[in-house]
């Protein structure tokens, strides 16, 4: 880092190359999903390279970092928890109204989810669909549509209570 | 975007250069905030009868634990614009000692005061002393949380709290030196306790304002 901070390009790259499996065993033992992990990695080597001015090269590097390393993971961790605070209605929720012997009676369970999807809204049909059938995450669901990341999973929540609502509506 | 090109990314906007040393930016920032007290206490003129009160070794000590107060507040606030607190975390409890230190040489006559002498004091209504104590200490507070927004705060509300209480016990010195009245309940009511609350306010302020995103 001292190299870096003085102009050395190679050096500062060589020194996230080391820290990178470090950031990766530290973050996945508290994420488990592989790419959510590596999008916080991402996140604290950003975060590391931000604060970069904030490091005193006579102390040890390693506590910097963790501290930043920490702090966003935490910062993740608590974003997680707010939103699954709120009464969360799953798509493999819906699926279970879908596989209910009444509905599959009638349509094909595809069919019957195209049909829900189709009442949505154009924006939240979209965000559905890139992060429960093709498997996004909401990050990449939000940079793809261009929205914050707590937009897109304020739209994912609403369109799956609609989807609820009218999963039940069917049934009955 | 993976990893490896986002640290190639990095690597081509290279690393910033450090910034100056909390103990540095300390020292800078006591600098200018007594450059500041001095002027306006030369435009205000001190109190008449300073020479004697300086000879009291309790006022003298008191000055001193509030400019102690204050440079180690400033030094805490400072280090925890770190993200680590400059791998001193034990440093923002130095000046709360100071603080205790302060509070039980000045208000030592404290217990023999009785709620009749509090609620004079309050009745007196003096607001003109908080107000003097916030405006000396908002132009530093102000740069100073200028300064730890340049950093990279963790314990955003520790910070604030720092800065606040760094800025506010030099407004409770120069009042000291300017304003004479050394009764007890005036100073806990109009002095000690707006600068706790303006602390707390501080903190709230350092949560708002300097959370590292």
């Amino acid at each position: 880092m001292r190299l870096a901070q003085q102009g050395d390009r190679k050096a500062y790259g060589a020194l996230f190359h080391a820290i990178t499996p470090l950031l990766r065993s530290f973050v996945s033992n508290r994420v488990r999903n592989y790419p959510e992990a590596e999008d916080v990695v991402q996140e604290i080597l950003l975060s590391i390279h931000r604060a970069g001015h904030t490091y005193d090269t006579g102390r040890p590097f390693k506590t910097w970092m963790f501290a930043i390393a920490r702090y966003r993971l935490n910062d993740h961790l608590r974003r997680i928890y707010r939103n699954t605070g709120h009464s969360h209605i799953s798509l493999e929720d819906l699926d279970n109204e879908i596989a209910s012997p009444d509905v599959t009676e009638r349509r094909d369970q595809s069919e019957y989810l195209d049909q829900m999807l189709s009442t949505l809204p154009k924006k939240q049909r979209k965000i559905v669909v890139m992060m429960k059938v093709e498997g996004h995450t909401a990050e990449e669901t939000a940079i793809a549509m261009n929205m914050s990341v707590s937009a897109v999973k304020v739209a994912a929540h609403r369109a799956y209570k609609v989807l609820a609502r009218k999963a039940k509506q069917e049934e009955r | 975007m993976d990893t490896k090109q986002l640290i190639d990314q990095l690597v081509i906007e290279g690393a910033q250069k450090p910034l100056p040393g909390p103990m540095r930016q300390t020292l800078v920032w006591l600098a200018g905030t007594s450059l500041y007290v001095t002027t306006l206490t030369a435009y205000n003129g001190v109190r008449s009868d300073i020479a004697d009160k300086l000879g009291n070794p309790r006022f003298a000590l008191e000055l001193v634990l509030l400019f102690a107060i204050a440079s180690s507040a400033a030094l805490a606030a400072f280090c925890l614009s770190r993200p680590d607190a400059h791998q001193k975390p034990w440093l923002r409890f130095v000046p709360l000692g100071f603080l205790v230190l302060w509070a039980m040489t000045a208000f030592s006559g404290a217990p023999e005061l009785t709620a009749a002498d509090i609620l004079q004091s309050l009745t007196a209504g003096q607001f003109d002393c908080p107000w003097n104590i916030l405006m000396l200490s908002v132009p530093p507070g102000v740069v100073m949380f200028l300064i730890i927004r340049r950093g990279a705060t963790i314990r955003c509300c520790w910070a604030g709290g720092m800065a606040t209480l760094g800025a506010t016990s030099l407004g409770y010195l120069w009042m000291r030196m300017i304003e004479q009245n050394d009764n007890l309940a005036h100073l806990i009511v109009w002095h000690a306790v707006p600068i706790l609350l303006m602390c707390v306010v501080g903190m709230m302020a350092g949560h708002m304002a300097l959370r590292w995103r």
